[in-house]
């Protein structure tokens, strides 16, 4: 239901490249590739921050815990 | 994956760094917990006699040669200090040398310096860099400063969690204890997945 929002940069990589890049504001593509592999290596994603909503209105519909992070800030998405 | 296959699959980890307090008891014992390693440390103060099972923990003494083990024993050396020629031959027999470091500039490029040392003599895919007790504002920082040395070192995350002074105090694993509370499963679930995901990682590479 989520969408591919959610999940960008398992869906998405080209995006969530992107979206890394934009952060770090400089054009270092083999450090953009590297910390989207680490993020993954985590299991953690790159989401917008609309379908970081859904997601935790989806977990709470269905009594599960979303364990969601949102400490890092790439302005319109974050890391999940 | 069963909860076993990391020690089946390697025998002999290390979890080290030459400095204190950054988290490795606390990581070695919820390794020895969840996969089934006896831990060997030079730590005299250890916690680990008290929590793993007797005959699981053993505390070297300062001269005392590393003990030799069967090779079917999953071992997990727990080290800290100057990296003599004893901590050396650890490393050399580890499979892998897990390091954990904290969230700090300062801490980690005093560890970065280290691991420079003993990449001399230890491939950098058998090095894992744990930034303990992170935010995951820290932990993405920490990924960078790693980069600019060390662009293919692999890194992962520990939550700065209390779910370990429950391993201490109840004697079990982190995975255990989100079975055993499931109104805390939130509490310790995350940490339990960090974990699986190192050894995912270890599991995949020594496949």
């Amino acid at each position: 239901m989520c969408g591919d929002n959610t999940e960008i940069s398992r869906n998405d990589t080209a995006r969530a490249k992107l979206i890394i890049q934009s952060f770090l504001g400089k054009d270092d593509i083999a450090l953009v590739d590297r910390l989207l592999e680490i993020l993954r290596e985590n299991d953690l994603y790159v989401v917008s921050k609309e379908g970081l909503k859904m997601l935790t209105q989806d977990a709470a519909e269905n009594g599960r815990d979303p364990w969601l992070f949102e400490e890092i800030d790439f302005d319109d998405y974050t890391v999940r | 994956m069963s909860p076993k296959t990391l020690a089946e699959t390697v025998k002999r980890l290390m979890i080290y760094n030459v400095k204190g307090g950054v988290g490795k008891t606390a990581i070695a014992l919820n390794f020895a917990l969840t996969y089934g390693y006896g831990i060997v440390t030079n730590d005299r103060a250890s916690v680990a006699v008290d929590v793993l099972p007797a005959g699981y923990a053993r505390i070297l003494q300062p001269d005392e040669e590393i003990p030799i083990f069967s090779e079917e024993t999953p071992i997990l050396y727990d080290f800290g200090g100057y990296p003599d020629d004893r901590v050396k031959n650890v490393i050399d027999e580890a499979k892998f040398v897990l390091i954990p470091v904290l969230p700090s500039a300062e801490t980690c490029q005093l560890t970065l310096n280290f691991i420079e040392e003993i990449s001399q003599y230890k491939s950098i895919s058998q090095i894992i860099i744990i930034v303990n007790r992170a935010t995951l504002k820290q932990f993405f920082d920490m990924s960078k400063l790693v980069y600019r040395f060390f662009p293919k070192m692999k890194i992962f995350h520990l939550n700065k969690t209390a779910a370990f002074a429950r391993v201490f105090a109840e004697k079990k694993s982190v995975h255990s204890l989100a079975i055993q509370y499931p109104a805390f499963r939130r509490f310790f679930q995350p940490v339990a997945q960090q974990f699986n995901n190192i050894q995912n990682h270890i599991c995949y590479v020594w496949r």
